[in-house]
Order: structure tokens, then C-alpha cells, then sequence
């Protein structure tokens, strides 16, 4: 083995038989005066939870709006879909007396 | 200049606590006993700290990450499921964090560049690039861990990880894995090209300083 290969495995072996740094403990007792500090974190149950229902809701109005603009489109109405829609909707109530 | 004291003999350390004892330290953990944080912060502070120095190679970032740690485990504890160690879980906090600093430095550095091209005056973060001493090191050994340590920093994330994990850590393949939650093959593979880039890299500076 040569110079460059020796110094190559010496270097690579400089970690080994150490030990571990400790942590200075008053940086601990700080931490310890942090948790003291800090809000206890929510229920990661609930907020997952709640993004589901918030997408549901979402794709829902998504739905709807493009309901709304391809009724628009296929009635060939150039005013408001929605207030053709309306329309409709209304004259469905009149037409049964709702 | 930082003093860190030294503990020697990491295998004296390993927690032998069974998983009945864990199972009861992480319940008064989510009940929010002041007691058991404690208790775990005597259990892992000097994992985390190190896990840290290690991939930061700085004191005072590793400081900064250790009790950002242990902030995040407070606040997250509800939500451990038990899939995991809690090391392995601790363990993991900590490389993210530790990751999360080191890319924020790196975005630093690129914009401060950027900037300075269009001759904006930037304040550019102070690189890394001054050698870095572990305290944990021997002491016969600290010039030429310096030399392995800027290496390390040139390694691609993956492979730092798992080098520094296995190296001031102690952990096994397989405790690696879980933590980077990889299998124990790729882990295998990073620490085998880890060590090869580290070979390379270490030949390139004999070449250049010794001959």
C-alpha cells in the first residue's frame, strides 16, 4: 500500500473510537423552559379530517360551475348561464304550483 | 469557541428500554407530563446534538436544531402512532431539520450570488467552509477528521445522511433505513458510494497538499 492509499485509510478512520458530543446543559434546561412555552400540537386526525371535507366541498362547487358554464354553452345562451338556470328553475316551481 | 464535553463509549449509552417501557414514556409524553420530556431529553438530547453537529458542523446551528427537535416533538407527540421507534422517529426529526437549514443556507449562498452579478449589494451568509473540529473526535485524530469532515459536506444528501448516521452515530443498516425510510439495499448502496466519493475526494487533497 502506498503513502496516498495509507493516508487515504487513516482519514477515513479518523471518526472511529470517538465518542459523542453532549449537549451543553443549560441549551437542555433552555428547551426544557421552550416545551413550558409551547402549545401542545392539535389532533392530527382532526386536521387531516378537515382538509378531506374542505376538498369535497371544493370539488362540489367545481362541479357545479362547470355544470353551469356547459348548460351555458350547449343552450347557446350568450347572457348569464346561472341566471338562465334560475330560470328554469323557477318556471318549474310555477308550472307545478310549488 | 465552543467547548462540548465528551462522551466516550457510545455502546455504554444504547437505551435499553423495552417497548413496554417506551410504550408508557411516549403515553405520559402525550398527556403533556413536564416530567417525561425531561426524562427524554436525558434519553436523546446527545443523540440529537450529535445526529446534528454531524450533518451541520456547527455548534450553534446544532443547538438551534436540537431544540427546535424537541419543540417539534412536543407539539407533534399526539400524532405518533407507534409505527415507528421512538428514536427512529427523533432520529428522523432531527435529519429533516437538520436538511431543512443546510438548503436554506444553500439558497442563500445562490441568491446572494445571483444578486451580487447584478452588482446588488447582498450580505451573503457565512459558508460553512471553515474546518470543522467534532469534540468528540480523538484527539490525535482532529486534523485529518477536519479534512474527512469538508468531504462529508461535499457529498450528495442522501449519502451524508446515512455516512453520519453510521459513522458518529453507530447505527445499523437497518436502523438507517428506518429512519430514512429507505430499504436496508439502498442503504447498503449510499454508504458503499458515500465511501467511495469520500475516497476520491480524500486522494484529490493528498495530491494537492503532500506532493
Amino acid at each position: 500500500m502506498n503513502a496516498k492509499e495509507q493516508w487515504v485509510n487513516n482519514a477515513m478512520e479518523s471518526l472511529d473510537g470517538g465518542g459523542r458530543a453532549v449537549l451543553d446543559p443549560f441549551v437542555r434546561e433552555k428547551i426544557l423552559q421552550g416545551i413550558d412555552k409551547a402549545e401542545p400540537g392539535q389532533d392530527i386526525v382532526k386536521t387531516g379530517l378537515s382538509w378531506k371535507i374542505a376538498a369535497v366541498i371544493l370539488l362540489l362547487i367545481s362541479l357545479n360551475v362547470f355544470t353551469m358554464v356547459n348548460y351555458g354553452r350547449s343552450s347557446g345562451n350568450t347572457g348569464s348561464t346561472a341566471r338562465s338556470v334560475a330560470m328554469e328553475y323557477f318556471s318549474f316551481i310555477d308550472h307545478y304550483n310549488l | 469557541m465552543y467547548l462540548c464535553k465528551v462522551f466516550t463509549g457510545k455502546s455504554s449509552d444504547i437505551v435499553n428500554t423495552t417497548s413496554l417501557s417506551e410504550e408508557i414514556l411516549i403515553g405520559r409524553l402525550k398527556s403533556g407530563e413536564k416530567e417525561a420530556y425531561r426524562e427524554l431529553l436525558g434519553l436523546y438530547s446527545d443523540r440529537v446534538f450529535n445526529t446534528s453537529l454531524g450533518l451541520l458542523q456547527n455548534h450553534e446551528d446544532a443547538e438551534d436544531i436540537a431544540q427546535e427537535v424537541f419543540i417539534e416533538v412536543y407539539r407533534s407527540v399526539s400524532g405518533f402512532r407507534g409505527q415507528s421507534k421512538l428514536s427512529t422517529w427523533i432520529y428522523r426529526i432531527a435529519v429533516t431539520k437538520s436538511l431543512e437549514l443546510i438548503r436554506s443556507r444553500q439558497r442563500d449562498k445562490r441568491s446572494g450570488i445571483i444578486l451580487s452579478l447584478f452588482g446588488k449589494e447582498q450580505t451573503i451568509s457565512v459558508t460553512r467552509d471553515e474546518p470543522f473540529f467534532h469534540p468528540g473526535v480523538k484527539l490525535e485524530n482532529k486534523e485529518m477528521a477536519a479534512v474527512l469532515f469538508a468531504a462529508i459536506r461535499r457529498l450528495p444528501e442522501n449519502q451524508r445522511i446515512a455516512f453520519t448516521l453510521n459513522k458518529l452515530e453507530d447505527l445499523s443498516y437497518s436502523e438507517i433505513a428506518e429512519v430514512m425510510k429507505v430499504s436496508v439495499s439502498s442503504v447498503e448502496s449510499l454508504l458503499f458510494r458515500a465511501k467511495q466519493k469520500l475516497r476520491e475526494l480524500l486522494g484529490e487533497y493528498y495530491e494537492q497538499n503532500f506532493r
